[in-house]
């Protein structure tokens, strides 16, 4: 967009050329991070200080600098400009797949069979020379291929797919403490996710500010990127589903479903403790987060539940008091948590959520005049 | 003197004001076209115009010396370009008169239905300049959605109250009831007044010349400066700028009021600038901002234009470690638009750009994302 206003175009331009030769003479190298298993009870613990978290990715920061080329399995070096060319090429080909597939004849699992064959077939399976590529959206982790036969097309008008990534190594320990073989990310083209990125930062950064006040609202920043003005990488949240599913499938009711998956036999409700308290805590946060970036278009379809009680909004894009429908509701989401959370919790849960909602506003309020430098220095830009 | 362009126009229901003088030039040939069959309308122009000539002749007259009366005489029209001749005026209104009497009214009056009701006219009197103006008028975006301009719940209910129809556009405002006023957006609401900014240039050194670095404020001026570092407007009026000037040797020791003081600071005023350096090196030493205020001071503000404040703002920005970095690397890539490039410096790149660039080489995570948030 500013490319083509002729001022700031020639100025990003050049600063652009900048950047690449600095990029140019800068060797990527990669080792394997050190196992942190005694961190991974501590990131679970609901009080996470905001320093540690700093600490754990400054660290990450410098694997990078001062690792000695143990990890790298190959001999041949790349600089961290060719690793993202190459990860730019390797992404834009598969989106490229993705379109192809898309605006295939057929019907949804015509396309995505398409899509299987496309995928295995134009070599996406391995990466270029059996280099390890760190993923736009989550470059702590890095991957070497994907598998074609998982890869899926979701029933939408954009027929955004889902690529499972085989991860060669995730630097640093990630939040949930994952180690799996692979990855998911959803690959979407013709949608605009740079709204949804920025608005993402800024949860990230309202969760930062959150932990730094000693309060862990079980917040789920998935990772979002533009790749271009029309296309873009999300991370899939695994075993996430639709509050929409979960009333549909348990009965109308969210309790049942908890129950259900976090079942323990004589707890409050029979469910969880963890998870009843994860739930509160998210819905909580989700609640204040929503209401303060008056996110608009809130129905049960975006709004995500996890079995381990993590409860998420996706789909950011009305924000900012907009919203497709006139007359939305100005505190958001009380209907769905009074909805959601069936007759027996509600008394004694609303009235916690409420106190988490008034403390996370509170807490909110003396960093709160960092957030709209933060929006209105984005909003003056886009 | 001025010289006015005369022409007087019929209001159509399709006649619409905001589009600038064109149209309304087009609309009032047309209606002159489309007229000049209807005697009525005619004979009303003709005599309109004549009595025009009355109080023009009458000014001349009573204002201007005897002498010169004759040589002033004259005015163009441009539209028309008629002139005032006496004994045919008088013809002339005579002759309108009677028509005006002649023609029949009644019938007419009953043919209009509804719709076609007697409409107002509008006489203008439109400057004509002898050597054509250019004019650059800035363009806004008609506000459709959003915070500012969109009919929000809250206005609705504010609007029912009070039994008004809610009005944004003029187009709509016409439909509901001509008479109702309007609410736009003005723009230019915040801009300054030229003519003030002129006087305070002018007694700048009475105004705000005084240095005395142990004033403090009294009570009342502290609960002011107070609020007007709180408030979350960047827009401070001038009273609140000289405020913030007056006691900013006792404001070094409050983080926050960094930001609004820069913006009281008046940066064509050499000795106001070495002023402000001193006291930023103070503010550094003594209360260091944090990374979001840098931001702000990285931002399109004309007080944050300057060298001094930009590299102030990287040198906080510096201290902030990746991670924190990174939240923001979306508002420093658009930050970049404002640097200030004057060629001969730092040879094409700017220091937040040569900052980014090396915060890029030491780590790849920000060298991934300093990519992907690049405007394409």
């Amino acid at each position: 967009m500013e490319v083509q206003n002729p001022t700031f175009g020639a100025r990003y331009r050049d600063m652009l050329s900048l950047l690449e030769a600095r990029l140019s003479e800068t060797e990527f190298r990669v080792n394997r991070p050190v196992k942190h298993t005694a961190n991974l009870d501590e990131s679970h613990s609901s009080i996470t200080p905001f320093k540690s978290i700093v600490d754990s990715v400054s660290k990450l920061g410098s694997n990078f600098r001062h690792s000695e080329s143990e990890g790298n399995r190959k001999n041949h070096r790349r600089t961290v400009w060719q690793t993202l060319v190459e990860q730019d090429k390797y992404i834009s080909g598969i989106m490229d797949v993705q379109l192809r597939c898309r605006d295939a004849r057929g019907k949804r699992d015509a396309k995505e069979s398409q899509l299987k064959t496309a995928l295995a077939k134009e070599g996406f399976e391995r990466t270029v020379n059996g280099d390890v590529i760190p993923l736009p959206s989550t470059p702590n982790v890095l991957v070497n291929g994907l598998r074609p036969d998982t890869a899926k097309m979701f029933k939408s008008n954009l027929y955004p797919a889902l690529i499972e990534f085989k991860v060669d190594q995730i630097l640093a320990e990630s939040d949930t403490g994952r180690e799996d073989a692979s990855y998911k990310v959803i690959v979407k083209t013709g949608d605009d996710l740079r709204q949804d990125q920025l608005i993402i930062m800024m949860i990230q950064l309202m969760d930062g500010l959150l932990k730094h006040a000693a309060l862990d609202m079980c917040l789920t920043p998935y990772s979002v990127i533009a790749m271009s003005p029309s296309s873009g990488l999300v991370e899939f949240i695994d075993g996430a589903m639709p509050i929409s599913m979960v009333l549909g499938q348990y009965n109308n009711s969210i309790l049942n479903f908890f129950q259900e998956v976090a079942a323990e036999k004589g707890a409050k409700y029979d469910v969880k403790p963890s998870v009843l308290s994860t739930y509160v805590r998210s819905c909580a946060g989700y609640c204040v987060l929503t209401y303060l970036l008056g996110v608009g278009d809130r129905h049960l379809d975006n709004i995500l539940l996890r079995a381990t009680g993590h409860f998420f909004h996706i789909d950011f894009g009305f924000v900012f008091g907009r919203d497709p429908k006139p007359l939305p509701p100005a505190f958001r989401l009380t209907r769905e948590v009074g909805f959601c959370v069936d007759r027996a919790i509600t008394i004694q849960t609303l009235t916690r959520t409420d106190t988490f909602a008034i403390d996370g506003r509170w807490h909110g309020r003396y960093r709160i005049d960092k957030l709209p430098h933060v929006c209105f220095s984005r909003l003056s830009g886009f | 003197m001025h010289r006015s362009r005369l022409s007087t126009v019929r209001l159509d229901e399709e006649s619409s004001w905001n589009e600038g003088l064109e149209p309304l030039k087009s609309r009032t040939e047309r209606a002159h076209e489309t007229e000049t069959h209807d005697p009525l309308w005619k004979a009303s122009c003709i005599l309109d115009q004549l009595s025009r000539f009355e109080t023009q002749t009458r000014k001349t007259n009573t204002t201007g010396p005897t002498g010169t009366s004759s040589s002033r005489a004259p005015v163009a029209f441009a539209l028309d370009q008629v002139r005032s001749v006496p004994w045919l005026d008088a013809l002339q209104r005579e002759r309108c008169q009677q028509v005006l009497a002649e023609t029949p009214r009644q019938p007419e009056m009953t043919s209009m239905d509804e719709r076609d009701r007697p409409r107002g006219w509008i006489v203008l009197d439109l400057p004509t300049f002898e050597i054509p103006i250019l004019h650059e008028e800035t363009f806004y975006p008609t506000p459709s959605q959003g915070a500012c301009g969109t009919v929000a719940p809250l206005d609705l209910v504010v609007h029912r109250k009070r039994g008004r129809p809610i009005v944004n556009h003029p187009s709509l405002a016409e439909e509901h009831n001509p008479l109702d006023l309007v609410a736009f957006l003005d723009y230019e609401n915040e801009e300054d007044n030229p003519v003030e900014d002129k006087y305070r240039t002018l007694a700048h050194d009475l105004l705000r010349g005084l240095v005395d670095p142990a004033l403090k404020p009294d009570r009342k001026q502290r609960e002011k400066l107070a609020a007007i570092i709180e408030s979350p407007s960047y827009h401070p009026t001038r009273e609140e700028k000289d405020l913030l000037w007056r006691f900013r040797f006792s404001l070094v020791d409050n983080r926050k009021a960094l930001t609004k003081f820069l913006l009281a600071v008046d940066w064509t005023v050499d000795s106001e600038v070495v002023q402000a350096a001193e006291l930023l090196e103070q503010w550094r030493k003594r209360s260091p901002i944090e990374v979001t205020d840098a931001l702000k001071l990285l931002g399109k503000n004309v007080a944050f234009q300057t060298s001094l404040v930009r590299s102030y703002a990287i040198d906080t920005l510096a201290a902030a470690p990746d991670s924190e970095l990174r939240l923001y690397l979306l508002q420093l890539v658009q930050a970049l638009k404002y640097e200030i490039m004057d060629g001969t410096a730092e040879a094409k790149g700017s220091s937040l750009a040569l900052f980014l660039v090396q915060r890029a080489a030491q780590n790849f995570e920000l060298a991934n994302f300093l990519c992907k948030s690049w405007p394409r």
